[in-house]
Parts: C-alpha cells; structure tokens; sequence
C-alpha cells in the first residue's frame, strides 16, 4: 500500500539520507498490495435463448476496464501527493539552509545608529562650512502682526511657540 | 551586507523567474551552491505540482467514465430481482429432490 501524507517519514534531510527519530518506527518497509481487479456480473444467454438485442458482455468487459483504470488513477493520485509532500519538504529544508547561509539583515538598532551617524556627519559639515548645525526655520510671515504672534507667550500646553494666529471662531466650510 | 536576493513572487511563492542574475553573482561560493540546491530543489516540487494536478485529473475523468460504464452495465446486465432468485432456489430444490 501507498505510503500516506499522516504517515511518519522514514528519511529525512536535504537529500532524503537521514533516518527519521523515533528509529525503529517503522523497520520494514509496507508492503505492497496489489488490488484484486472487479468483474462485472455478466449474464450469458441462456441455453436456446434467443441472440439478445442488446450487448452485455462488451458493457461488462468496459465497466471492468472503467474501474480498473480507476483504481490506477487512485494509486498515481497518492503517489503523486506523496511525492509532492515529500518534494515541498525538502524544499522547505533547502530554503532554510539557504536563509542560514545568506547574511543575516540589519537589525532596528542598527539602523537607528546609522541613522543618528547620518544625522551627525550632516551637523559636522555643516559647522565646518560654518554654519549653524540645524539650519534656521525659514519665516515665511513678516507682517507686525505675525512677527507679533511669533513672540508671544505660549497660550497652552499644546500649542508650541511661534504658532500662527488662527481665528478662534469656527467658520464653516463652504 | 543584507541579503538582496528576490525568491519570493507577488504571491508569497518561491518563483525561480524572480531571481536576479547579477544578486546571485554577489553572493559567497557557499550561498551559491546551496541556492543551486535549492533551485533543484523547487524544480522538482513544480514538477511534483504537475503531476499531482494530472492525477487529480485523471481520477475525476476516471470516475465520470467508470459512472457511465456502470449505468450501461446495469441496463444491459440487470441484477437478478428477488423473484427471480426465488424461483431459482425453488427450481434448484426440485431438481435435487
């Protein structure tokens, strides 16, 4: 009998060569056996009978022939799902033993450091040409009023210095 | 250096059409032996692919044929009705008696 998807497999590894734990599960290999083939019930005419109209024994002979090409389609369809199992597991292994063999990606702590590095190396070049490290936020507003907005007081918690005036009424939008 | 190599499709399979030549040059004499294992390997689970597809095939045309071929059989060859087996075991009796 064919060997099923639920069965334990007898080797394991990349190239199949490897015993599979627990040892002893199976010893033996299965053993094969062959389905009996069906006959289909024919009914010969009977003695003085007269011919029949109708075929019977060419129906019986392709009923016979129907299922035993079913039976050994039913065999190729576990074979072939066994061998597809066993293929996509070894497939699996070798993609595993490929990711192990490939460098490993950067890590988030790694990437924040080059990202701090960047960010640093930026500042120095600045200071070196001579200018601030951060460049200066550029005022777009230079009227009295938003010159005078810009330095007032902090209103609240929430609002950081330099916020532009907004009206406090709500207007709605058209 | 991270791994920049493509394996994967759109679709979350591993698609040997997606692996970029010149990324698999970049790669260590090791790394390239095992992704020549590796591509074997899928190469085998496509065609395993295919041939399980096929069975599934074969096995529902299989069906269909040995449904019609048992439609035809039971009209050509009907089985013995219940009567008939009677009178049979009836004619049986009497002729060893």
């Amino acid at each position: 009998m064919a060997s099923f998807e639920s069965d334990p497999p007898e080797f394991v590894g990349r190239d199949q060569t490897t015993k599979a734990d627990p040892k002893g599960k199976r010893a033996t290999p299965a053993p094969v056996v062959v389905p009996v083939p069906s006959v289909a019930v024919y009914n010969p005419p009977l003695a003085g009978e007269a011919h029949p109209k109708i075929a019977r024994k060419s129906v019986a002979e392709r009923l016979d022939k129907a299922e035993a090409n079913l039976t050994s389609a039913n065999l190729e369809l576990t074979a072939s799902k066994a061998h597809l199992r066993s293929c996509e597991l070894i497939e699996a292994d070798a993609l595993s033993a490929f990711i192990k063999a490939c460098p490993a990606p950067p890590s988030a702590d790694e990437i924040y450091r080059a990202h701090i590095k960047r960010e640093q190396d930026a500042k120095l070049e600045r200071v070196a040409k001579g200018l601030p490290p951060v460049e200066p936020k550029k005022i777009a507003a230079r009227s009295p009023i938003d010159l005078a907005a810009a330095q007032r007081p902090r209103t609240s918690q929430a609002m950081p210095t330099g916020t532009p005036l907004r009206s406090p009424i709500a207007r709605r939008i058209v | 250096m991270a791994l920049q190599l493509q394996l994967h499709n759109k679709f979350g399979q591993l698609d040997l059409s997606v692996i970029d030549p010149k990324a698999v040059s970049e790669l260590s004499d090791d790394a390239q032996k095992i992704l020549s294992v590796l591509i074997s390997a899928v190469q085998n689970r496509e065609a395993a692919q295919l041939r399980f597809n096929s069975a599934v095939i074969g096995v529902r045309e299989a069906t269909a044929e040995q449904i019609a071929a048992t439609a035809a059989h039971i009209a050509a060859n009907p089985p013995q009705t219940a009567q008939q087996a009677q009178q049979a075991a009836i004619a049986a009796y009497n002729a060893s008696h």
